[in-house]
């Protein structure tokens, strides 16, 4: 919002448009050619231009009060015939001369017209249209009674009168011409004055503040009103204008023909029908359009008048037509196409800021819907139109990657928007494993405890039994997902969360929830079509599926979370390196109580080797959806053939093989998929930054998917908040890429390496070639003997197996990412070493660059993890007793850089408890160092102990992080 | 004498003033359109009644009733497929619109018809009354036109009031937007009453035909009478509308007596009073 | 005192809309009311404004009786309005909009008012728009087009109608910030609103209505938590 004054010297307010310039000199140019065309123009071409004319003015004045004012009249024929009349009686009966009987006849219509106007001023729309057609009857009945003037049969104008106007002689001997043809002259100058003069008042009267009252008052008069429009006051000021010049246009005429009956004077058609026709056809609400109209009027009279009744038809078609076709008519097809005027109105501000809209490009009228108790009377019929969108960041996709985005750009207060092309959110459960990573985000989201309670326990997901089938012989088995004694005591340090296993369509809705909760917008069924961008924003066209609307989403940013069929990649055209489809897989959803199978080895997955499984995703898998009475099996099939069109007996005998005996079972869906190996090369351009399968697409081998695409959202989602707050620069985005693109690279080659290390334990137990049943477990028994081969076997099958830790016990994947960009400041030290192996182990360091490892710690009694110090939004400088130097330096940085920089001193005596010493051994700086926490949880910097200028360290480290180093 | 006889030929004349203006009041009520064509499709109706009459040799009720359903069809045509897309916030569209209709109708019927004057041959139907005694009689054509308009506001009113159609005439004509929100198909409620309008404008037409002349043009008249019948009784409810037609039959029965220019100026003049006195009409019920 | 309500009452048939209304507004005050749906409260700003006539009672403005007043000059004498639901002029451009209000409600030419209308439209953050359609802009725009309206008519005081309806939390704050700096420079502000946590952000002072009534009036947080006010919101609203 703006605070400070504006120089509004700055600005200035243009009415002009070159055109209008133009205009303006030829006009100069033609109406005194105009006034001199008598010299050498025929006699019926001088009485063409006269009719042009006086239909010009009539119109102008019709347009006036209802293209301009709103009020539409079909009456105004009652003003026509009351100048015409009034004409005769001044000339006839007082003796005037024609000329001053002409102007006293528009002095009387307008006189009358105040009268007219405040009986029907009562009356609104159409109603008030219908109210002017009675009042000209009115008129017209009274006029009919009048007999001095012929009564019902009209009367004509005497010779003498006619011939009496001032200056007829004068023309007849200056163009050598009869009287009659000098009266004609006579006319024709006066109908162009007249036609002049009114359009250069109107348009004069357009161009002060009363037109734009005018204008207010045809949008929406009780507004005005507000304003201090005085509505009442401007209603009259046009209808008396209007019924002036209708008089005088009337007297004119009358004048020129010479004779008048009721029926003629006050006749609907001559008068409004034709009026209203040239206006509407020409373009309402524009000066240009009734003289365009009033020629085209003309053309066909000529053409047509002959065809009496079946002209009248074909205008009134024609108007019908262009009322449902063009209803701004001709000139306004051009205004609205090249943005063009000769008579404009339109105020232009002009100045720094205030860009000048390209007109010809058609703004969206936005229709928004009233609220309920408002008459909804005045409503268009279709179906309401969405508006444009416009917010901060637009999130396109409702997966897991999207709703993370969602729910924590809008608890860190960033508007933002996520739209869905399905109706709901996922509705298969394919990702499950949510490891300690996830959780700890969840955790901040704070809805760790709503996960626990709908997912499964560690302690239930980790017996990861190799079989023939569920009820056949067991192969092998490992413990799993940290459920190995050694290895849960790794988990348990690691993390103050668990890992759990809870299927998509029961975390997504948690994580959905949060969104909602903060305040996210969302639009289900509306799909993403396509964006462009600029250096302002992205503008995203999207359709609604269900009103079927096609409309604009503005944001300052784009997500493109939409998936492994990603639109929004494509768009992007980002490099994508791997290949895709290398072997399929099918998703057997079922439910069947198995739980007489597995609850002595209670497990989330149960590998099968059956023959014919061993494509797809290595081995054939039953996966516990919901213990245990809920599963999913996992059949390949051979991708070159095609999808495999099985029937339901079929499938439910893949599921027997898998299950190894027929219990009782009910299958609910059946989906294909095939497995990926893809990763992005680079993760967003621009404004658009994507994240999830979108940019890293692989098999569900290793359960990573879900868990990266959520911690994707993580490492965005601060930057976007603390860039469009003006705190960070654009570039921080940019690490966004570089942070993430490594992992996600890594994880595709772990999920697709993991897949491979099924294959040995097939050929070690000789089985990946056979066909059937028997000759299967007739190998499987080889192993069995005690045979020195078989011993062999044995052993090479006990060393494979746990191998497979490298797919489910992989800590140091899941946990251990360490992140290289812009946003992380070295501190000059080596990365510490690996002691153990990298991938099956987490290394906890507050290396920049690694996550800030956890510790259990306290305040005032109440146990907290150092991961629950960090994050939230904001960054955090973690130091010991020693540091208040760091404590005094994150205050002045903060205020300074705008980022809110929180220290917080851990140790005897401080804020928090090191209850256990813990932090300060894993601190791995002195009691006056310091650990910068980044808002996502990942140190961006440390110093070993107080420095001499802790501020001014501090704010180059931070100015850094930020993007603003100089 | 010559008064009770005026003031019974005025509410005579009411009814079928009542009968123009209904379908108006029908429709202006539903979807707040005025049918400057209104007239004209009496007139076409009449000219129907006629043809099936004359050329077809109907008795007059069946071609009434063959009429009264080809304006329903009609209608319903003309509503979906022109006046639907005319409807919004603008008034000058329908306006326009049914302008242009009224002046093809006009002339359409002028090149059929020619400009003579019609009548539908009721025989003796057409000029018989019944004697109330006291030297009064009232024409039993006028009789059943009033009688007519009555059972037509009666059955409009439980229409409205007592079937579902008519709560989603109220709802559609109360709140548009949400009447739509609810399910209602706001484009076929408008086009069923413009049908039924013109159904109305169908049985006004037949005692058009029936109690005077008339001629292809004769259809814009109709339609001021049937408009100050409404906006003298007042918006909103069948029955202000058949008050307002019998004002207005009263104001020009008694302008007959001065001479006949005077019997539609008075009319006019009526008009314009209430409108000044009392704007939104006698007996409005609508909140408009 | 810059306004001054004595024993206002409005009734339509047997509904009263307003029940004896009493109240002051100082010159430079922030005052919120707050009040359940048909409290009463557009009324209120409708008798203020002119819109509707009272029944009995009187209002001054500065010391000027106003009561039969016309709307229109009540608008002269500094009294602007916005609207609950934005009625802007769809076919005129933004500052066409602005500039009809400035030259009518404050009274002066277009050229004479042209500065004045800059600043507004700056000061209300739509000087980007000022070129387009009316019709073209969002409901935040719009409802920022409604105070622009009223603040070019140069008002002395300005009631704000539900202003904050219909917006996210982020748009909110930055109405809020508007209004204040808009009471800061001197307009006197009365602000009917229903998302309470917007008006307290901003006013020193609270009514509540109901029924036409007044049932509590005085310091933000003390009306809140009274139990007419709690009986209110806790009864009526789940």
């Amino acid at each position: 919002m703006a605070d400070a004054a504006i120089d509004a010297s700055r600005y200035r307010v243009a009415k002009s448009t070159r055109a209008s310039i133009i205009a303006l000199a030829v006009m100069a140019v033609l109406v005194p050619a105009l006034v001199l065309a008598p010299a050498v123009m025929s006699r019926s071409l001088l009485q063409d231009l006269f009719f042009v004319l006086t239909m010009i003015t009539l119109a102008q004045c019709w347009n006036l009060l209802a293209g301009f004012g709103g009020l539409v009249s079909i009456g105004q024929q009652a003003f026509v015939g009351l100048g015409g009349y009034a004409g005769f009686a001044l000339a006839i009966l007082v003796g005037f001369d024609p000329l001053a009987a002409i102007a006293c006849a528009g002095i009387l219509g307008a006189l009358l017209a105040l009268p007219t106007g405040f009986v029907l001023f009562r009356l609104q729309g159409a109603y008030f249209a219908i109210g002017t057609w009675v009042a000209a009857e009115v008129y017209r009945l009274s006029f009919a009674q009048w007999t001095t003037l012929g009564g019902g049969t009209g009367t004509s104008l005497p010779s003498d009168v006619a011939r009496g106007i001032v200056g007829l002689e004068t023309v007849a001997t200056l163009f050598d011409v009869r009287s009659s043809h000098a009266r004609d002259i006579l006319s024709y100058w006066v109908a162009l004055v007249l036609a002049v003069a009114v359009i250069g008042a109107i348009y004069a009267f357009l161009r002060t503040r009363n037109g734009l009252a005018l204008s207010a008052m045809r949008d929406n008069p009780d507004a005005a009103e507000s304003v201090g429009v005085d509505v009442r006051r401007v209603k009259f000021a046009v209808y008396v204008f209007a019924a002036a010049g209708a008089a005088l246009t009337g007297a004119l005429i009358y004048y020129q023909k010479a004779s008048i009956t009721p029926q003629s004077a006050f006749s609907v058609i001559d008068w409004t029908a034709f009026v209203l026709f040239i206006v509407v056809i020409g373009g309402i609400g524009t000066l240009e359009g009734p003289i365009i109209g009033a020629l085209i009027l003309f053309a066909l009279q000529n053409w047509l008048a002959d065809f009496g009744t079946w002209y009248l038809m074909a205008l009134g078609a024609l108007a019908i037509l262009v009322m449902l076709v063009a209803p701004r008519g001709l000139w306004g097809f051009v205004v609205e196409r090249y943005d063009f005027s000769l008579f404009p109105t339109r105020r232009r501000l002009i100045g720094p800021d205030t860009p000048v809209p390209d007109y010809t490009q058609p703004v969206r009228e936005m229709r928004l819907p009233h609220a309920a108790g408002v008459s909804g009377a005045d409503l268009p019929l279709e179906v309401p139109t969405m508006f444009d969108i416009e917010t901060d960041v637009l999130i396109v996709g409702s997966g897991p990657a999207g709703v993370a985005s969602a729910a924590l750009l809008s608890s860190y207060g960033v508007a933002n928007v996520m739209i869905e092309k399905y109706s709901w959110l996922a509705n298969m459960p394919r990702a499950h494993i949510t490891n300690q990573r996830t959780m700890e985000i969840l955790r901040e989201l704070g809805v760790e405890e709503e996960v626990y309670k709908e997912a499964v326990p560690q302690e239930l997901m980790g017996n990861n039994v190799f079989c023939e089938s569920l009820a056949g012989e067991e192969v092998g088995r490992l413990l799993t997902w940290g459920n190995h004694p050694a290895r849960r005591a790794d988990y348990e340090l690691a993390s103050p969360s668990k890992m759990v296993d809870i299927p998509q369509t029961l975390l997504e809705p948690i994580i959905f929830g949060k969104a909602m909760r903060e305040g996210c917008l969302v639009r289900f069924k509306t799909e993403y079509l396509s964006h462009t961008q600029d250096e302002n924003g992205v503008v995203v066209t999207v359709n609604d599926r269900v009103a079927d609307v096609t409309y604009r989403i503005r944001a300052k940013y784009l997500i493109g979370a939409d998936g492994g069929r990603s639109q929004i990649v494509e768009d992007l055209g980002l490099p994508l390196e791997g290949k895709a489809d290398l072997a399929g897989s099918m998703n057997i959803e079922f439910d069947a109580d198995l739980s007489h199978l597995v609850e002595h080895r209670p497990s989330v997955l149960y590998w099968i080797f059956q023959p014919g499984s061993a494509g797809g995703i290595g081995a054939g898998v039953l996966r516990m959806i919901r213990p245990w009475h809920k599963w999913l099996g996992m059949w390949s099939y051979d991708i070159a053939k095609g999808r495999p069109n099985y029937s339901d007996e079929e499938i439910r005998q893949i599921l027997f093989r898998l299950i190894g005996e027929e219990v009782p079972l009910k299958v609910t869906r059946v989906s294909y998929w095939a497995v990926n190996n893809i990763v992005a090369r680079r993760y967003s351009v621009g404004r658009v930054f994507c994240m999830g399968d979108a940019v890293h697409r692989h098999p569900p081998t290793n359960g990573l998917g879900s868990n990266t695409s959520i911690q994707d959202a993580y490492n965005l989602a601060w930057k976007l908040k603390l860039v469009l707050d003006g705190t960070a620069d654009p570039a921080l985005l940019d690490t966004y890429n570089d942070e993430r693109q490594p992992v996600g690279k890594q994880i595709v080659n772990r999920a697709n390496k993991s897949i491979t290390d099924t294959l040995p334990i097939f050929d070690t137990l000789g089985i990946s070639e056979t066909e059937t049943q028997e000759e299967m477990r007739r190998q499987l028994d080889t192993r069995k003997a005690s045979t020195v081969e078989a011993e062999a076997q044995r052993k090479a099958l006990n060393k494979q197996i746990r191998n497979k830790s490298y797919e489910f016990n992989c800590h140091g994947v899941e946990m251990g990412q360490r992140y290289r960009s812009a946003a992380v400041v070295p501190d000059g030290t080596p990365e510490p070493e690996y002691t153990r192996d990298r991938e099956l182990y987490y290394h906890p360091t507050t290396w920049p660059g690694a996550r800030l490892p956890h510790v259990w710690v306290e305040r005032d009694r109440q146990k907290l993890s150092t991961l629950d110090l960090v994050g939230r939004g904001r960054f955090t400088v973690l130091t010991g007793v020693a540091g208040a130097g760091w404590s005094l330096a994150a205050a002045r940085v903060s205020a300074e850089t705008g980022a809110e920089v929180r220290a917080i001193q851990i140790g005897p005596g401080c804020e928090i408890n090191d209850t256990f010493g813990d932090w300060a051994l894993v601190s791995e700086v002195g009691d006056s160092g310091c650990v910068l926490v980044r808002p996502d949880g990942y140190v961006g910097w440390r110093a070993p102990m107080l420095s001499a200028d802790p501020a001014a360290e501090l704010r180059q480290v931070m100015r850094r992080i930020l993007g603003r180093a100089a | 004498m010559i008064i009770a006889d005026t003031l019974i030929q005025g509410i005579l004349l009411g009814g079928l003033y009542a009968l123009f203006a209904t379908g108006l009041s029908l429709i202006f009520g539903v979807m707040r359109l005025v049918n400057l064509a209104h007239g004209d499709l009496m007139v076409v109706a009449a000219f129907a009644i006629l043809i099936g009459v004359e050329a077809l040799g109907l008795p007059i009720i069946l071609a009434a009733i063959v009429a009264g359903v080809g304006m329903f069809a009609f209608g319903y045509l003309l509503q979906s497929l022109l006046l639907n897309r005319t409807l919004g916030k603008d008034i000058l569209p329908p306006l326009l619109v049914t302008f242009g209709l009224s002046i093809i109708l006009q002339n359409g019927m002028l090149e059929a018809f020619s400009a003579d004057t019609q009548r539908i041959p009721f025989g003796a139907l057409g000029g018989a009354s019944i004697a109330l005694g006291g030297g009064l009689a009232v024409g039993v054509m006028p009789l059943l036109t009033f009688v007519s308009a009555v059972a037509v506001i009666v059955f409009l009113n439980w229409l409205f009031y007592h079937t579902e159609t008519g709560r989603a005439f109220r709802a559609t004509s109360d709140n548009p937007e949400i009447a739509q929100l609810m399910g209602i198909d706001n484009s076929r409620i408008f086009a069923l009453a413009m049908a039924l309008s013109l159904v109305v404008v169908a049985i006004a037409g037949l005692y058009l035909g029936a109690r005077a002349t008339f001629d292809p043009l004769v259809g814009p008249s109709r339609l001021i009478f049937a408009f100050e019948a409404v906006i003298i009784g007042g918006l909103g409810s069948f029955w202000g509308t058949l008050a307002g037609g019998i004002i207005l039959g009263l104001a020009q029965s008694f302008g007959a007596q001065i001479s006949p220019e005077w019997q539609t100026l008075s009319g006019h003049i009526v008009f314009l009073l209430v409108l000044l006195v009392r704007p939104r009409g006698l007996f409005p019920r609508a909140v408009d | 005192m810059l306004l001054e309500i004595r024993n206002l009452n409005r009734a339509f048939g047997a509904v009263t809309v307003a029940d004896d209304i009493t109240l002051d507004v100082a010159e430079g005050e922030a005052l919120g009311i707050i009040g359940p749906n048909g409290a009463g409260k557009s009324t209120l700003f409708n008798l203020i404004t002119g819109r509707l006539a009272p029944d009995g009672g009187t209002i001054r403005l500065d010391g000027t009786d106003i009561t039969r007043m016309p709307a229109r000059r009540r608008v002269h004498l500094g009294i602007g309005r916005s609207f609950q639901i934005p009625q802007p002029f769809v076919q005129m451009t933004t500052y066409e909009n602005v500039s009809v209000a400035a030259c009518f409600g404050a009274g002066g030419s277009e050229r004479a008012e042209e500065g004045h209308v800059v600043d507004v439209l700056h000061r209300t953050g739509l000087l980007a728009r000022a070129n387009l359609p009316a019709g073209s802009l969002s409901l935040l725009e719009r409802k920022r087009l409604e105070m622009a309206r009223a603040l070019a008519t140069k008002p002395r005081l300005l009631l704000l109608d539900e202003i904050a309806g219909g917006l996210t939390d982020a748009e909110c704050v930055s109405l809020i910030d508007t209004i204040r700096q808009i009471n800061a420079s001197g307009t006197t502000i009365v602000w009917i609103e229903h998302v309470t946590h917007a008006l307290l952000a901003v006013v020193s002072r609270l009514v509540a209505l109901d029924f036409g009534k007044i049932i509590g009036e005085g310091e933000p947080e003390a009306v809140m938590a009274s139990d007419a006010v709690r009986r209110i919101y806790l009864g009526l609203e789940v």
